[in-house]
């Protein structure tokens, strides 16, 4: 069973793994792959189909070493801001589940199967959800969101007048922001909504 | 000993190179070179590809990591029972110093002569 850390927490290892490892602290986007494979020395390995094989893509061994990919999504550049998204979840997991991970008995593909079926959902979904809030606080500080969506106030203004729905305003505005930190609208569009940002 | 897999490993991220930046530059699939640094694959065979490799890795030729990297190749390409051998491993360096050229101690040359023959 995986540990109920608080989300507060989550956010300050966020920061924290910022403050060390992007230079300068406010660049963007950050670049996940120099920090996984230069600073933190894990091995990135892609896998042809891992995707279709396990219906996931990406997970970090259990030796803590290595990262496995799906190579379509590696390779691929339109997929750049996801592939940024799934490097800093599955650090999450290196930082947030060390201990669990290390226990857990998988270094193939065939093993991660295994592993995720002795997993309640409701535990897999809270294991997951704690790398993503982890993923999302890197990627998208809540002081550079604020930054960017000032950048773009007369837009959001005039997106004001048309959208009728909160959830329609905050996909506009995200859709025009997302680029700026290299991940997708509806990341930028989560962190909106997670850090109570008025539009 | 490192393998030539670990080797350019470590010299390609002390030269802040990702695995999609090696690639770009030297032409190599993600996935089978990533097989060839853990070893899954064997090393290059050909010295163009090695030499891009070296220029890649901004190795001058005449440093010791140069020749290193054409060493570890070569040896990724012996026999594995060979590999397995500890006396013909520990004798490879005096080996390729001298197909090198570079004239190895007269000592050296005998314990290499002597491996040769036993095998």
């Amino acid at each position: 069973m995986p540990p109920h850390l608080k989300w507060d927490f989550i956010r300050e290892q966020a920061e924290l793994f910022r403050k060390k490892y992007v230079n300068p602290a406010d660049k963007l986007p950050i670049p996940m792959e120099k920090i996984v494979e230069i600073d933190l020395r894990l091995q990135i390995i892609p896998i042809i189909n891992l995707q279709d094989k396990i219906d996931i893509d990406a997970f970090l061994t259990n030796d803590l070493k290595s990262i496995c990919l799906d190579y379509e999504l590696f390779i691929d550049p339109r997929r750049s801001s996801r592939l940024r998204f799934t490097l800093a979840h599955e650090v999450g997991h290196l930082i947030l589940h060390k201990n669990e991970i290390q226990q857990c008995n998988f270094r193939t593909p065939e093993d991660w199967i295994h592993f995720r079926e002795d997993f309640l959902e409701e535990d897999l979904n809270w294991f997951e959800s704690q790398a993503n809030e982890f993923a999302g606080r890197l990627l998208v500080s809540k002081e550079a969101l604020k930054v960017q969506i000032e950048n773009q106030r007369p837009k959001i203004d005039e997106f004001k007048k048309y959208c009728s729905e909160k959830f329609e305003l905050s996909e506009a505005v995200a859709r025009i922001i997302c680029d700026k930190f290299g991940v997708s609208w509806q990341v930028i569009q989560k962190r909106i909504e997670k850090e109570k940002i008025r539009l | 000993m490192l393998t030539f897999g670990e080797f350019v490993r470590e010299l390609r991220l002390k030269a802040g190179l990702t695995l999609r930046q090696f690639c770009q530059y030297t032409g190599f699939d993600p996935s089978n070179w990533s097989k060839t640094e853990r070893g899954l694959l064997p090393p290059p065979k050909s010295g163009t590809v090695l030499k891009e490799i070296a220029r890649t890795l901004n190795l001058n030729d005449e440093s010791e990591d140069y020749k290193t990297l054409f060493d570890l190749a070569a040896i990724g390409q012996i026999p594995a029972n060979l590999v397995q051998n500890p006396h013909v491993m520990e004798k490879l360096p005096v080996f390729f110093r001298t197909i090198r050229g570079e004239k190895p101690t007269k000592k050296e040359l005998e314990e290499l002569i002597k491996l040769l023959g036993e095998e």
